[in-house]
Formats: C-alpha cells, structure tokens, sequence
C-alpha cells in the first residue's frame, strides 16, 4: 500500500510526468483458509477504496489442492460467503453504503439473505419509500432496484406517474422490492410490516452444510 | 395493409418508415415480411410516393436505440420499430423507455444484441493457416462463428484494433467479414469459399489449449448454470475445448471433487532436483 500511496504522491500536482498506473489497481482476497470474518475484509477493502483509490477488490474463496499443509482447512470452499462478500462490496462501491451500515455488531454478513435485504430489513424506518419522490440514492437502497432500473425510472418519472406495472417492465426483483416500495397504485400492506416474518418469507433455502472432504 | 421488404437493412427501412410517417399510416396498417403477407384477411396497399405532409421530429438518441434494436433478429423485428417511431413521433416519449411495455421490449432487444457482440468477442478464435496457404489466399486467421443476431458489421471493428496490421476473416452461416490490414470487405451472403477456409481450417494449438484447459479447470469450483449462462451451449461446437466441457462437468460431478486437479497429474510422481554442486 506504501507503494501505491508513494506513487501518487510521486506524480501528483506534476503534469507532465507519466500516470500512475492508468488502468488502477486492484488486489485480491483468499476468503476462508483463515479465521479473518467478514466484518474485517469489508472493513479493509473499504479504506483500500476511500484512502488508496483501489478499482476492485476480488474475493476468492479458498480451493484446496491435495497435500495441502495442515494449517488450511480441507473443505469445500465456501462459495456462498464469497457471493455474499461481492454482493457487500458492489454496495461499498455503487450504492454508497459504509461498511458499518452492512455489519452493524454482526462479525460475519448474513448467507441466507443479500446484504441490501439484511439493511433494509434492520432499517424498517426509512421505508416504504415512494418510488415517484424520493431520491435517486435512496431508490437504489430498495432491495429489489438496482442503479440501472433507478436511472430508468427517473427518467420514467420525468414523463409520467411511476405505476407498480411499470416495475413488473422493468424486471425489478419484486418479490423482494413489494414490502418497502410506495407506487401511485400501489402500498404494501400493514401486514407485512414486520421484520421478522419479512426475513422469513424472503430467505433463499440454504443447503445442508457440506462436510470436510478430507476429513 | 401495407406489406413491405426492407431486406433486413436499416437504411431501407429508415426510409419507408420517414415516408409511412409523413402520410400518417399508422403502424396495425403496416407489416414488413420477406414473401408473401402471412395475414390471410389483408389487402395489400402499395407505398405511397412523397414524403407526406406529417412533418415528424423525434430525439436524436431514438435513431440510435432503432438501428442498435434492428441488430436482432425475431418475430416483428421491423414492426416494432415502427410502433415505437410512430409513438415518439406523436408526442409520447415514454416508448423509448425501458419501463414501457413496448419500450421494455425495446431494450431488451438491444440488450440481446450487445450481448451477441460480446459473444462474438469472447469466442471467436481465429485459426492461423499454415504460411504457404496464407500467402495464396493473402488472409493470416481464420475463424467460423454463428452469432444469433446481425451484429457481425458493427462489432468486428474490435478485432482490427487488436491484430494490427494481420489479415483475418470470419464467416458466418449468413454473412462474413474480411480485413486485409487496411480496410474491411463485408458481404451480406458470406461467399462459399471464405466458409470452406474457415471451417476446414486445423487449428494447431487446439491440442495445448485442451491440455491448459483441463488441467487449470477447478472442479471445486464448478458451478454448471454460470458457466452455462456465460457461455452458452450453442457455441460449444466451434470452440476447441468444448467437447471437454460435458466431460469435466461430469468427472466433478461423480466426486472428482476429492483430487481437485487433473488425473493425470495427480498420478505423476514427483522429480527431485539435485543442488547444483559448488
């Protein structure tokens, strides 16, 4: 990171000197072959972004290869976590989430539901949000809409009413956007309010948890 | 009813559609189909000469998201873009929005299409032909590609920009494309000979890439729907590794898992390297 940091430094406030690393840098992450959680990759990969201007960060989970030292776990590698960890950092870089927003006290993220559900679920205040009114950043916080179907529906909106149809053309993951959105035919119903039940309905079914190959 | 034939170009189409427009023919009045009309109760009605007296002005932007949707091909491929012309052309832009039900299908169809284009950059893989061939036919790579939609003029500018100065060709079962290094030859009907060059052209590093392919693939890692989805089965048949495919997907899945590399070096004793003497 010295490196990086230097090399910025070494051509900042000079124009004619070369660019440092034009394409960006990127770097990349061996998920599970140690006891690191979530909460401290997010952490990490969020000041490589703010403090060094990183492009990507990749996060691979870890693959065994046989006679591995004893020090790595022989299992499968976990492919969900590393899923979840993408999804988590999409959401650092586009949507303008912190990475304490997305962990709060938790350690690890949750796999069963993705870290925009998780949020909007531990946020129940800010919803339902009317799609007609509120805010480009705060549209692209719904689960469900991602930063396409919010410039989409701007400028849906510039024309005419937002129905709960339009949504359905737009190929919004409604399943998971109908319980925080507000359209002019449309409000969620009192039922639905709750949290709890809301993550039950909404959770993907986990596979039985796989044992160690080399155990 | 009008029947039309644009013979799939944009440029034809463009224009019978400016002049539909100015006579205010409205878009149930129109079908463009090569041969006869497939609709039994229909008229036919010739085109009308001159421009008509609608005078029409749609966004600049319209015109591109028309001729990027005439790239697919399918049901209604030019009737579409009439019905959405002849929306936007009265005052209701919302058609050229993907939260529109025609303008959903719209951009779906552009989707697709750009969608084709990166297919034809990821799998396309050139062949080269052997030197004394390549100085007959004055061509250096080869390849033979089937794309789902035209795309093949718009998106092989691409390949002129990675091989310099090289002489390539790709053929498709309905159109083909030359470079000779410095200018592209686009024929709408790919010439016979190009399609016999490309498809009978025998790739000598096939065998390496096999062997690189097989033995970097992790079958731990093996998720069949993405790969699926990435690389769709269709193209399987012109890639060199693609008979491999079926057949990792099947060692993974009857617990090659446990290796976690290729048989054949999981069978292979080590070598020890003696320290070079002082």
């Amino acid at each position: 990171m010295g490196v990086i940091h230097q090399g910025q430094q070494a051509v900042a406030g000079e124009p004619k000197a070369p660019r440092f690393t034009p394409a960006g840098q990127s770097t990349q992450v061996i998920v599970g072959a140690d006891a690191t959680d979530d909460s401290t990759l997010l952490r990490n990969a969020e000041s490589l972004y703010q403090g060094y201007g990183l492009k990507r960060v990749y996060y691979s989970a870890f693959s065994p290869i046989p006679d591995s030292p004893g020090s790595v776990p022989l299992a499968a590698p976990p492919l969900l976590r590393e899923h979840r960890l993408y999804q988590a950092d999409f959401l650092l870089r586009g949507y303008g989430y912190k990475a304490g927003e997305l962990l709060g006290q938790e350690a690890n993220l949750a796999l069963d539901i993705d870290p925009k559900l998780a949020w909007a679920l531990a946020n129940r205040e800010v919803f339902p949000l009317d799609v007609n009114r509120a805010e480009p950043a705060l549209l692209a916080r719904i689960p469900g809409i991602g930063l396409r179907s919010v410039q989409r529906l701007v400028a849906l909106r510039r024309e005419r009413r937002v129905r709960y149809d339009d949504l359905i053309q737009l190929r919004c993951v409604l399943d998971k956007a109908r319980p925080f959105i507000i359209t002019s035919d449309y409000r969620p119903g009192q039922a639905e309010l709750r949290s709890g039940l809301l993550r039950e309905r909404l959770r993907e079914p986990q596979a039985p948890v796989q044992m160690g190959l080399w155990g | 009813m009008i029947a039309l034939d644009c013979d799939e170009r944009f440029s034809t189409w463009r224009d019978q559609a400016r002049t539909l427009l100015g006579h205010g023919i409205d878009p149930a009045q129109v079908t463009w189909s090569q041969g006869p009309i497939d609709d039994l109760l229909a008229v036919p009605a010739p085109l009308p000469d001159g421009p008509g007296p609608f005078r029409a002005t749609v966004p600049a932007a319209l015109l591109s998201l028309l001729e990027q949707a005439s790239r697919y091909r399918g049901e209604q491929r030019w009737n579409l873009l009439y019905e959405v012309l002849w929306r936007v052309a009265h005052g209701d832009r919302t058609a050229m929005l993907a939260g529109d039900r025609l303008g959903s299908e719209l951009h779906r169809r552009i989707k697709q299409v750009s969608r084709e284009a990166h297919h034809l950059h990821a799998f396309v893989r050139f062949v080269p032909l052997p030197p004394a061939l390549a100085e007959q036919l004055q061509l250096d790579l080869v390849a033979y590609h089937e794309p789902a939609h035209d795309i093949l003029p718009s998106a092989s500018a691409h390949f002129a920009d990675r091989l310099g100065r090289q002489r390539w060709l790709i053929a498709t079962p309905q159109d083909g494309i030359r470079f000779d290094g410095q200018g592209f030859d686009y024929q709408r009907h790919c010439p016979d000979a190009w399609r016999q060059w490309a498809r009978n052209a025998d790739d000598p590093g096939a065998e390496l890439w096999r062997t690189y392919y097989r033995h970097t693939f992790n079958p731990a890692r093996l998720n069949p729907d993405a790969l699926r989805l990435h690389m769709p089965g269709r193209f399987w048949r012109h890639l060199p590794e693609g008979m491999l495919i079926p057949q990792l997907e099947g060692l993974a899945r009857q617990g090659k898992q446990r290796d976690g590399q290729a048989a054949e070096v999981a069978v292979q004793q080590g070598k020890t390297i003696n320290r070079a003497e002082p």
